[in-house]
C-alpha cells in the first residue's frame, strides 16, 4: 500500500469514527497534532486529543480531498472537511493535513485549520 | 539617506538562509513573505496575478490584489509586528510550493502567539497565482 492509499484508508477511518482502526495504522510513538492544540504523543493521548479536539462536537464528517502531494516520506492533503454537527446542520471548513510516515505507518499527522466554527456555530 | 540608496538587500541571504539557493520561486516567496512583515500590503499585492485565489483560514476567499489589500487592511493593522518561521519548503512540481512554518504575531498591547500555519503557493510565470494560508489566527484576538 503506498503512503497516499494509507492516507486514503485514514481518513476514511475518520469517516466512520473508527479510532481504533486510525490508531492501528500510526506507529507506537507518533504525534498528532490538530490546529493549534498542543501536540499529542503516543496511542493513548492521541486518542483522547482527536476525541476533546472536534469528533465530541460532531454527528458526522466526510472528508473532500481537494489535492494530495505524495512528497519523499511525507504525504499532503488538501481537504474540506464536511462536518454533520450535533445540534444539526452542516458545516464545511478547509483544511491541510501533513501525514509523515516510517517503515509504512504514520509517525505523525499535523492538521492545520480553524476550527473554531465547530464550537461557535 | 535618500530614497535612492535606501534598497533591500537582495538575496536576502541573512533571513531563512536555510532556503538559500532554491530557485526564483522561493526567493519570490520570501519577498512576499518581507513585505508581510513590513506590514505594507500595496507591496504584498504586487506578487499576486491580476486574476488570483487568495484564501486565509476560513475567510472568504478573494480574487484580485484590490480584494486582498481590502481583506487584508484590518488585519494588518491589527499587528504590530509578525515573522515567519519557515520549518520546510518542499516543490512537488515547478509552479508549486508547500511551505510549513510557525508564524509569530506581536498585537498592538503587547500579546505575542506563535502560531503553526501551512501555505499552498501556485505560480504562474514569475506572479502568484493562489496562495492558500492554513491557520487559526483567532488566539491573536482572544484576551
Amino acid at each position: 500500500m503506498s503512503n497516499s492509499d494509507t492516507v486514503r484508508s485514514l481518513l476514511k477511518m475518520f469517516e466512520s469514527f473508527n479510532v481504533e482502526g486510525f490508531l492501528e495504522l500510526l506507529t507506537d510513538d507518533a504525534v498528532y497534532r490538530f490546529g493549534n492544540y498542543p501536540a499529542a504523543v503516543g496511542q493513548e493521548n492521541i486518542a483522547a486529543t482527536i476525541k476533546a479536539s472536534h469528533l465530541d462536537a460532531i454527528s458526522g464528517i466526510s472528508f473532500e480531498i481537494k489535492s494530495l502531494y505524495e512528497l519523499e516520506d511525507t504525504v499532503v492533503t488538501e481537504l474540506i472537511c464536511n462536518y454533520t454537527l450535533n445540534k444539526g446542520g452542516n458545516l464545511p471548513l478547509p483544511c491541510l493535513d501533513i501525514f509523515k510516515f516510517q517503515g509504512g505507518k504514520v509517525s505523525a499527522m499535523l492538521v492545520f485549520m480553524d476550527a473554531s466554527p465547530l464550537f461557535t456555530a | 539617506m535618500t530614497d535612492a540608496t535606501y534598497q533591500w538587500e537582495w538575496p536576502h541571504t541573512l533571513k531563512w538562509p536555510k532556503f538559500n539557493n532554491m530557485g526564483e520561486r522561493v526567493d519570490t516567496l520570501k519577498k512576499l513573505f518581507l513585505a508581510g512583515e513590513a506590514l505594507n500590503v500595496n507591496n504584498f499585492i504586487k506578487f499576486f496575478a491580476d486574476e488570483c485565489y487568495y484564501q486565509f483560514g476560513n475567510f472568504p476567499p478573494a480574487r484580485t490584489p484590490q480584494e486582498i489589500k481590502s481583506a487584508s487592511q484590518g488585519f494588518i493593522e491589527s499587528c504590530e509586528g509578525l515573522h515567519h518561521r519557515i520549518l520546510n519548503i518542499s516543490i512537488p512540481s515547478e509552479d508549486t510550493l508547500l511551505v510549513e512554518m510557525v508564524v509569530t504575531y506581536i498585537s498592538h498591547s503587547g500579546k505575542i502567539v506563535t502560531l503553526p500555519c501551512f501555505d499552498i503557493v501556485k505560480y504562474e510565470g514569475a506572479l502568484i497565482k493562489q496562495l492558500k494560508i492554513f491557520m487559526d489566527i483567532n488566539p491573536l484576538f482572544q484576551d
